[in-house]
């Protein structure tokens, strides 16, 4: 399922800029998501769940809002 | 309180680096969990193994830590990470002397983020490079020269199926131990600016990919190593699948609790089999006196309700354990996350809920797992309200009575009804405190999925027999005083009295159903009930037998006592001659078994889990009067609607 905003499933993103709140922003970091990483979404679950996201040999989901710290360009 | 008066290596690792493994094969998987002081998140302290001490490395504690990405913590189960290794009273110097930084081998470009923190804090450290049968099977080997170079440490690649590496890892670790400096200054380390990380996981992740080399560079090597995550995202097609992920989740989840309740069954027979006939042997064998009274029925019943739980709670961990290191648990996690968002949940709280439905002893337990305490709390509070095992027998009967002569599909749609109703009144207790209490910590998701792998038998049932032991030893002692203190309720003061039923009619217990009998009236219940309601404090099926004792139905065969006691149901009368079990107030009778707390060990670990005594009074009273207030406004509404 995919929503209007959301990136296509399949489709690689880079990382322009990690944006939110601190703690957000420095887990993300610490997970390493940092500006320039590559990611590819690989999935959104229904109701405005998790976006589930590959990057390097990394599986993560995030939630919307999680996922909306990710400032991404394709 | 346990003291460690040697020498400590901390293993520190991020979530699924494969710490616990390695810290299994360490101490030969024997340890003692301990709970750092003021939190419920338990780190663990083992010696080293016999078989891989040398004469350097004799006498050294062994401590796991809870996984944690960063050592600036931002959870609970984080700050006990970081706190065990840096503000330790337990261990000799009050902190780690050594470091055991656990780093997957597949995952290094970023888990060696937390090398460069440990690096940075001046502890002692050596790198255990995990995964290597991962590795091999990829056609990869590790620089270790290079990350040595770079984090002037020791660097050790292990195989956590095989054992391979160990007895080098220790041996690294003896070289570690002599180069100790005494008074070195160490500290958790300043956190980082954004650039700062930046950075460093650039450098990481320059360093990650010089540092794995391959050892075949041939297009089938290549395909090989991509297998494993090929695979994986393979199967998260169907197990995340939008629709039949669900479905998926809700089969898996079933058949986890299920098994806690049907599995467990069995075992949990034959332990309370075994206790009965000890306190039928007691009984036959020691003089009639009340030491022997104390015995059969105080300490061995006491007994029994401590060890009776301990089949569901070895099948719960055992089952969260197979989930957890097949990596499902992680998806189960994402799938229910959204839903369990709006009442302020997370994902992570929906297996500790679910065990609720068989017990809520081991399923207030599993919320350890949780790392926000707010999740962790707000699961704790609202578990006693799922519909646990023990309310089946008091179900069975009053669902029995009510609808005795109909066809049974209107029992079986009565007891639909009390499982959503718990589940509906759970949802609006957890959205309640979802208003109340304050954020005051980040909710995070950002869970790391981790690929598929075929679990270890050996260490999970290691582990969830160490765990259950726990259970055992820590809530044991707890759950057996207050079966002791019911035994003393219902047996003075008139002790000497041969007949049981008359001993229980004149107890202290029996004196405050009498006093408290105003209190159940507007129930519809006169004191015997009040009784039964109180003595199902020990353990809400006891409610069943309670109720034969005060009725005077006598039938060791269970289900014939229920016929019976049905039978002297429906013609029981009270003081005033008004017959007792209606409708009206059997219907009030269930809704109040829905809700109430009475489960004296629930109270037990609850205040144990929680750390705080007022928590698990506030779900006793809080729960308790609850179920009264709505059982008192049903009987009485329906009542009114001219429902006797």
């Amino acid at each position: 399922m995919s929503h209007m905003n959301e990136p296509m499933t399949g489709s690689i993103q880079i990382i322009e800029e990690i944006v939110g709140d601190a703690q957000k922003k420095d887990r993300l970091l610490e997970m390493g998501l940092v500006k320039n990483t590559e990611i590819e979404i690989v999935g959104h679950l229904p109701f405005q769940g998790a976006t589930l996201i590959r990057f390097e040999t990394t599986l993560l989901a995030l939630r919307k809002e999680e996922f909306q710290c990710l400032k991404l360009n394709n | 309180m346990l003291e460690v008066k040697q020498l400590s290596l901390a293993l520190i690792g991020s979530p699924n680096s494969g710490k616990t493994t390695l810290y299994n094969w360490l101490t030969n998987s024997k340890f003692k969990t301990v709970n750092y002081p003021g939190a419920t998140v338990e780190f663990s302290v083992g010696a080293l193994a016999p078989h891989f001490q040398t004469a350097e490395v004799q006498d050294l504690a062994v401590m796991d830590t809870p996984g944690t990405y960063s050592l600036q913590p931002k959870s609970a189960d984080e700050v006990v990470a970081v706190n065990s290794i840096f503000r330790n009273q337990v261990l000799l110097n009050g902190r780690a002397d050594i470091a055991l930084v656990v780093v997957d081998g597949t995952q290094m470009s970023r888990h060696l983020l937390l090398a460069e923190q440990v690096k940075e804090s001046g502890l002692p450290m050596v790198i255990a490079v995990t995964m290597g049968d991962l590795l091999q099977k990829e056609n990869l080997k590790v620089n270790i020269d290079l990350l040595s170079q770079r984090y002037q440490c020791d660097v050790v690649v292990v195989n956590g199926l095989l054992g391979g590496g160990i007895k080098d890892l220790i041996q690294a670790v003896a070289q570690t131990k002599n180069r100790i400096q005494k008074n070195s200054v160490v500290r958790v380390p300043p956190s980082w600016t954004e650039n700062e990380i930046l950075k460093r996981t650039q450098e990481i992740r320059d360093l990650a990919h010089q540092a794995v080399l391959d050892i075949e560079t041939s297009a089938q090597a290549r395909a090989k190593r991509n297998a494993l995550m090929e695979s994986t995202l393979k199967i998260d097609r169907i197990l995340l699948h939008p629709f039949f992920g669900y479905i998926l989740f809700f089969v898996i989840m079933m058949t986890l609790f299920t098994s806690i309740y049907y599995v467990a069954a069995p075992f949990m027979d034959l332990i309370d089999g075994a206790f009965s006939s000890l306190a039928g042997l007691i009984t036959e064998n020691v003089p009639h006196n009340l030491f022997a009274d104390f015995l059969a029925n105080g300490v061995v019943t006491g007994l029994a309700s401590v060890l009776v739980f301990a089949p569901q709670v070895l099948i719960l961990f055992l089952g969260i354990g197979l989930l957890e290191s097949s990596g499902y648990l992680a998806r189960a996690a994402t799938l229910i996350d959204k839903p369990f968002s709006k009442i302020g949940l997370s994902g992570r709280s929906f297996v500790p809920i679910l065990s609720g439905f068989a017990c809520a002893v081991p399923a207030i337990m599993a919320t350890r797992n949780l790392s926000s305490t707010r999740d962790r709390l707000i699961a704790q509070f609202i578990i006693p309200l799922m519909t646990c095992s023990a309310r089946l027998p008091v179900y069975a009967l009053l669902l029995g009575f009510l609808f005795a002569d109909q066809p049974p599909w209107k029992a079986g749609f009565a007891l639909t009804l009390l499982y959503f109703g718990a589940m509906l009144v759970g949802a609006t207790v957890a959205a309640i405190l979802n208003l109340l209490l304050r954020k005051a910590e980040n909710s995070f998701l950002m869970m790391e999925l981790p690929p598929y792998r075929r679990p270890r038998f050996r260490v999970l049932i290691t582990q969830s027999l160490q765990r259950t032991k726990s259970f055992v030893t820590r809530a044991g002692p707890i759950i057996f005083v207050f079966s002791v203190v019911m035994w003393a309720l219902l047996t003075f003061p008139n002790y000497q009295e041969e007949e049981a039923h008359v001993k229980t009619q004149t107890s202290y217990a029996a004196s405050a159903g009498r006093i408290i009998e105003p209190v159940f009236k507007p129930m519809g219940l006169d004191w015997r009930v009040g009784f039964g309601l109180i003595s199902a404090f020990a353990a809400r099926e006891v409610f069943v037998s309670s109720m034969a004792v005060m009725f005077n139905v006598s039938d060791d065969d269970e289900a014939k006592q229920s016929e019976g006691l049905m039978q002297v149901m429906s013609t029981a009368v009270n003081a005033e001659g008004q017959r007792i079990f209606t409708p009206a107030s059997v219907t009030g009778l269930l809704v109040f078994f829905m809700i109430a707390m009475q489960c004296i060990s629930t109270f037990a670990i609850s205040r144990r889990e929680s750390g705080s005594l007022k928590f698990a009074l506030l779900q006793l009273v809080g729960f308790n009067v609850l179920a009264y207030v709505l059982a008192v406004t049903l009987v009485q509404g329906l009542r009114a609607m001219g429902v006797s």
